[in-house]
């Protein structure tokens, strides 16, 4: 990127915390955040854990994404700019990472109600927030957030806005929504496994993926802009590269070649070679084929390089938010380069033949600079993004 | 004489209130800058729009365009071709002919070329799974009550025994698998949804790759589905004053960063004040009286291109920090 992007706030509403700083307790204690469901009775119904948000409302907006992503933007806002928000002076944009709407078939068949499109979306955490921005809406699955965050960095490096609001919203712990993924094949339906431990990334004994649900949002800016207001850098974008598999509509290319093509196009962005990351987060969804694929891919990347970088996952805490999934861990990375060290790979236990690499069974504490973020969807979608650690505590 | 073309998407479509525009307001920042840098424009192709009429100046009928590809054995895998659903089929089609018409090989396709999608509401997997849901018609005050029934457990039992799997990937992104699928597309991508407003930002995305050099060709693709039975009910509820005809149809171009008058067209981008834009002119383009959703600004360039009249296309995006404006000149 041309310019350096400095992170300036971050906001976040997920399972194991409705503010940054639960967020990040959870992730050091470390307390996962999937629990079996109670927005429904699940009885007879297939799928029986997820990663909900508790302790949140009421809600106004019918569509509780709406609600967690006005939540997490306000505080992120608030941490960057005060609680006079925004200057109205910025050319702002709200970056905005969307899974595709989604019909309430019943409502919608009785009531004539659907659920809400992305634009209108857009539109209502607008509103809910308070904030004048531009909708930039991504709808890139599993990667539209890590898409929306890099995108607006970029627009960010380049001039041609002052201020993103960057992240994802999602609301996917309904029935459609679980039944959807479950028929997919891509859940963990096990009904006899706890649901603490039913995510296990890279584990011989993993099943699939658990759904979550929530927001994360990051205010970006150049860090010159922020310098000049004494704005808190808490890290930087740094390097932002996608690529497409052309492979399978579901499954990864099985030598993670596209994945591999992501993480290196933002190496290149961010100009710096593998040996220089101090940790990986990975996509890590607990599905077969995905942790096997990217596992593949991160091997590829650190070949001749260094096999002792660690790789940590983060969806074991907060479940996966599919589109929301990147900017939410995202905020993982952050807390992990302002705090200086790495949150574990929870219920790792057994690791995979196929998923061989440096994980992170514990809290580790070391030297952090720059992290890569992966984000891999359906689709063969990859997306990839560098940060570094902004400026420490005691500075 | 030249024909000038002015699109304005609604401020509706651009996502912003219109209350919250003041004209008043609007940075001073963006100076109307002269053009240097430009894109040129080597293949384009719109596939067969499945309305019978677009507006009142203009009547286009399925199969009148002539150079469709269509989707068969031959150009694309039979296990792809059955789970494609229509906006998927339609920008297949459009992304093989405008390849084609662009001479890209199979080297410049692979990881040189990015993708870059607009696409309308998702329709896919509820048109598969709209049949199922009908059964289970229940009205909004029944939550309480379901908690002590079986009736998720039916409704996944219904679902389940009517919905095939292999049609639950036909959603607002797969158009994006399905093109870099059938042509072996590995570089970038970008896919936004779900109205013309996007389309200006997905430009833009493609625009800064080939500036930066990350890729040589960008395939800047929109497909909609406006006339599903999602697309309509979504719309009327959004926009029950702006009905117009919709159409079904999807465009792909192939760019590339010029040096020189480009083969077909050259696209110009630029951050303009509002004064640069008009509404009043919208409704002396009769082409685009039909409702084509985020294909709505590539159909205009097209169909202007196609038509021989225009020398100079000019769409503008109105958007509360300014105009976005995009000039395409014919070569």
């Amino acid at each position: 990127m041309r310019q350096r992007v400095a992170i300036t706030g971050l906001g976040i509403v997920s399972a194991i915390g409705n503010c940054v700083n639960e967020f990040a307790d959870s992730l050091f204690a470390p307390k996962a955040g999937i629990h079996p469901i109670t927005l429904f009775n699940t009885k007879g119904f297939p799928v029986k854990s997820a990663a909900e948000i508790r302790n949140f409302g009421p809600f106004t907006y019918p569509d509780r994404k709406v609600a967690y992503a006005a939540r997490a933007i306000t505080e992120a806002i608030a941490q960057s700019f005060g609680e006079n928000g925004v200057p109205r002076e910025k050319v702002t944009v709200l970056s905005l990472g969307l899974k595709h709407n989604f019909v309430s078939f019943p409502e919608m068949v009785s009531a004539n109600f659907i659920t809400i499109g992305p634009d209108e979306c857009a539109q209502q955490i607008s509103k809910a927030a308070g904030i004048q921005a531009s909708p930039w809406i991504y709808t890139a699955a599993c990667t539209a957030s890590t898409v929306a965050i890099g995108t607006a960095a970029r627009a960010v490096a380049d001039g041609e806005i002052d201020v993103a609001i960057a992240g994802g919203t999602s609301s996917c712990v309904s029935p459609e929504w679980l039944l959807t993924y479950a028929l997919m094949g891509a859940l963990n339906t096990d009904a006899n496994c706890a649901a603490e431990t039913a995510c296990r990334p890279f584990d011989r004994n993993r099943t699939g993926m658990i759904l979550g649900e929530g927001a994360g949002f990051l205010i970006l800016e150049r860090e010159s802009s922020a310098r000049a207001r004494n704005a808190p850098v808490l890290a930087r974008i740094c390097g932002f590269g996608s690529s497409l598999d052309a492979y399978h509509v579901s499954d990864p290319c099985p030598d993670g070649a596209g994945a591999l093509s992501a993480m290196n196009a933002a190496l290149k962005d961010a100009r710096i070679n593998p040996e220089d990351l101090s940790a990986i987060n990975a996509h890590a969804t607990g599905t077969l084929k995905n942790d096997s694929a990217e596992a593949a891919a991160i091997r590829r990347l650190l070949d001749g390089v260094s096999h002792e970088t660690p790789v940590f996952a983060t969806k074991p805490f907060t479940g996966h938010l599919l589109a929301a999934s990147g900017a939410v861990e995202t905020i993982a990375v952050v807390s992990c380069l302002t705090q200086q060290k790495l949150h574990p790979t929870l219920n790792l236990v057994d690791v995979a033949s196929d998923c061989k690499l440096n994980h992170v069974l514990k809290n580790r504490h070391l030297p952090l600079r720059y992290i890569l973020k992966n984000s891999f969807g359906f689709g063969g979608q990859n997306a990839c993004m560098v940060l570094e650690k902004g400026d420490s505590l005691d500075e | 004489m030249r024909k000038r073309v002015v699109v304005s998407t609604s401020l509706r479509n651009a996502g912003v209130e219109p209350h919250l525009l003041d004209v008043d307001e609007l940075p001073r920042k963006y100076p109307i800058m002269e053009t240097s840098e430009y894109l040129q424009l080597d293949g384009y192709h719109f596939a067969a729009p499945t309305s019978l009429s677009v507006g009142s100046g203009l009547v286009l009928s399925e199969g009148t365009e002539a150079e469709t590809t269509e989707l068969t054995q031959e150009t694309v895998e039979p296990k792809q071709l059955k789970i494609m659903a229509k906006p998927d089929r339609l920008l297949t089609q459009a992304a093989l002919a405008a390849v084609k018409q662009a001479g890209l090989t199979d080297s410049d396709l692979k990881t040189d070329t990015g993708i870059y999608v607009t696409t309308g509401y998702q329709t896919g997997f509820g048109e598969f799974a709209l049949p199922a849901a009908r059964s289970f018609t229940r009205g909004s005050d029944t939550q309480d009550s379901e908690l002590e029934t079986n009736y998720w457990a039916d409704f996944a039992k219904a679902v389940t025994e009517s919905v095939n799997p292999r049609f639950l990937f036909a959603s607002i992104d797969s158009p994006l698998f399905h093109v870099s699928k059938a042509l072996g597309i590995q570089g970038p991508s970008v896919i936004m949804s779900p109205s013309a407003a996007q389309w200006f930002q997905v430009l833009r995305a493609a625009w800064r790759d080939l500036k930066d050099g990350k890729v040589r060709f960008a395939l800047l693709c929109a497909t909609a589905e406006m006339r599903s039975t999602l697309s309509r009910l979504q719309n009327a509820r959004m926009n029950p004053s702006e009905l117009r005809t919709p159409v079904d149809t999807a465009t792909c171009m192939v760019l590339r960063k010029g040096t020189a008058p480009g083969r077909i067209a050259r696209i110009s981008l630029r951050r303009t004040r509002h004064p640069h834009s008009n509404f009043g002119e919208l409704g002396s383009v009769p082409e685009l009286n039909a409702d084509a959703g985020p294909v709505t600004p590539s159909l205009a360039i097209l169909l202007s291109l196609k038509n021989s009249g225009a020398k100079e296309i000019h769409l503008t995006r109105i958007d509360h920090d300014g105009a976005l404006a995009v000039q395409v000149s014919r070569r």
